[in-house]
């Protein structure tokens, strides 16, 4: 995956110099860094979901519910923490609901978390009833655009609840459950693994995370937009399944999702600057997450699991 | 005949106290009785085989003891004190390992961590991996089994190298009582005799050991008792020295015995 990483970047700035550095420092770079580290905050929970072996659709609802009732709640007077405080609560909701439901009631993880999607998406058209709610606080704003360090926030997040993921995911007993349980779900069970535990925990994580990238959307936004993300999802899935974890879960890692994010980001990038319209560009990425799933499907019949 | 008559007609070592002892346990799954009022029971330093036909009960008793499933009705005592085992982490507590007939593997993990799942030792709040490393070499030495490396994927080992690490795994946490469901299932004629002579050795440590297998000729060579399942049911309890083969397949499959 970096090979092919680099090798994309050398193709591109041959084509055009400005993927890379031309025009003001790195401009463009810069803007697919910002976008990245914006998906990565929603990586980086997902990634965990996907090793546990599920995986959660309704995070796009969930970052618009949780922007739109934010931003609601600032509009109406609410002080900054309050109102994040119950955009954050409402997701935690969502997400409590979707570990509950595949684990306690057996539900199938991709009708269930298609059913929250549209519930948590609903909630957020109807309480802006198409208005979107707008000019915020500076201290909210600022969550989305003060710059610690002349680094601007998204970055900060995403680099934090990166390092912590990887941590988590390779060195901490949850980590290796958490492989255990997509690995083997009964094995694990069998062997004291708590996976129902595990899996809704993950299920949380991922909707908290959601929550945060919902919060600061809408602060850079300066404006909380029922649809803020519209495949937000499918990206960060895509991107982690091109870059090595397995939909059947017990692979994958941090790094290589990190590296498959990467491509789908810089893949999007290069076809706006090629002048690729964005319907053409909708059938390229589909394309390339075909491929990564059909090779994810080779590789398995390969070596048949244990 | 019962069981108790036949512990009457051997004395001695049933004088002792079981380790672990089941009294009229039943399990259904829905409607169907898997287990009906079976009372069973595993002695220190003994060798106990469970046989019978397919489905006639074995893995879900062996489930039962190592809280896999729970019992829905029925007595469990550990040294003559009342226990409940209600979840694998029960089991564990009593010190009982189990070796599972499908072997609960994970395949995308490692040598290594498999013989540790949901007890990978901690170190500073972290997984000290040296530790499992470390240990994971010695029991694989222990078993004296031909694995590539802890490291190898057990999604690349072979059947028996597999079972291998699943006994393995058992071994090193089991501290009174192993229950095998088919250990040498998948293990080729020489792996078969080292995993009954580690088996005799296990036993000879003082551990009670609990062996599940449809391989007659394994059973009569090491276990100390066998107790014939049919249907959910004890048909009987023998001690080795006391039956014989034609015996033992007249119980299992139901054909008149007396
Ligand atoms: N999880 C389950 N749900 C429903 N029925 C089950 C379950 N597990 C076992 N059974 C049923 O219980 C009965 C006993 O099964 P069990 O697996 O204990 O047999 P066994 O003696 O181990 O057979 P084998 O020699 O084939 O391993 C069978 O009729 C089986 O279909
Ligand atoms: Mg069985």
């Amino acid at each position: 995956m970096l090979v092919i990483n680099l090798a994309f970047i050398l193709i591109m700035t041959r084509l055009s110099p400005y993927f890379l550095y031309a025009g003001n420092g790195f401009a463009n770079f810069r803007v697919m860094l910002v976008s990245m580290a914006m998906d990565s905050i929603v990586l980086a929970a997902m990634v965990m979901l996907l090793v546990g072996g599920m995986f959660d659709l309704s995070v796009d609802g969930v970052v618009n519910m949780t922007g739109v009732i934010t931003g609601a709640l600032l509009v109406s007077g609410l002080n900054v923490a309050l109102a994040i405080a119950a955009g954050v609560a409402c997701a935690l909701v969502v997400g409590l609901i979707n570990g509950i439901a595949v684990t306690r009631l057996r539900m199938n993880p991709l009708m269930t978390t298609l059913g929250t999607w549209w519930v948590s998406q609903g909630i957020a058209f109807g309480i802006t009833q198409g208005i979107s709610s707008h000019t915020f606080p500076q201290a909210f704003i600022d969550i989305g655009y003060a710059q610690p360090l002349g680094i601007t926030m998204p970055i900060w997040y995403a680099v934090i609840l990166l390092v912590i993921a990887v941590w988590v995911l390779a060195k901490t007993k949850f980590g290796y459950h958490v492989y255990a349980t997509g690995g083997n779900r009964e094995g694990a069970r069998l062997h004291g693994v708590k996976v129902d535990r595990v899996t809704i925990i993950s299920f949380v994580l991922v909707a908290l995370a959601s929550a945060l990238s919902g919060i600061v959307y809408a602060a850079r936004l300066n404006a909380a937009v029922p649809q803020t993300v519209n495949g937000l999802n499918l990206r960060v899935i895509s991107g982690a399944v091109i870059g090595g974890c397995s939909l059947n879960g017990g692979e994958g890692s941090i790094i290589g999702a990190l590296l498959g994010l990467f491509f789908m980001t810089m893949l999007t990038n290069a076809s706006i600057m090629l002048n690729i319209s964005p319907y053409w560009q909708m059938c390229i990425l589909g394309v390339v997450v075909l491929i990564a799933v059909g090779a994810d499907a080779l590789a398995k019949r390969r070596i048949p699991a244990a | 005949m019962s069981t108790e008559t036949m512990l009457d007609q051997a004395p001695a070592r049933e004088l002792r106290r079981p380790l672990l002892e089941l009294r009229k346990v039943s399990k259904f799954f829905g409607a169907l009785r898997a287990l009906h009022e079976v009372d069973f029971s595993i002695y220190p330093g003994e060798i106990q085989a469970l046989v019978g036909d397919n489905g006639a009960g074995k893995s879900t008793l062996v489930k039962t003891i190592s809280g896999a499933h729970q019992a829905d009705r029925g007595e469990f005592f550990f040294n003559g004190k009342p226990v409940s085992i209600a979840s694998p982490d029960d089991s564990f507590a009593l010190g009982i390992a189990t070796v599972y007939q499908d072997l609960a593997l994970v395949g995308t993990r490692d040598v290594a961590h498999n013989l540790f799942v949901g007890r990978e030792p901690t170190r500073w709040g972290m997984v000290d991996r040296r530790r499992m490393v470390r240990e994971a070499r010695q029991v694989i030495g222990l078993l004296n089994v031909d694995i590539p490396s802890v490291d190898a994927l057990v999604s690349q080992l072979s059947g028996g190298q597999r079972q291998a690490v699943a006994i393995g795994r058992a071994v090193h946490e089991g501290r009174s009582i192993l229950v095998l469901d088919e250990p040498t299932a998948a293990l080729g004629v020489r792996e078969s005799h080292q995993m009954l002579t580690l088996i005799e050795t296990l036993r000879d440590q003082g551990k009670a050991i609990l062996i599940v297998s449809h391989n007659l000729l394994h059973v009569f060579r090491i276990a100390d008792r066998i107790t014939v399942l049919r249907g959910g049911q004890v048909v009987g309890t023998r001690r080795k020295s006391q039956t014989s083969g034609d015996e033992i397949v007249k119980m299992i499959t139901g054909a008149d015995m007396l």
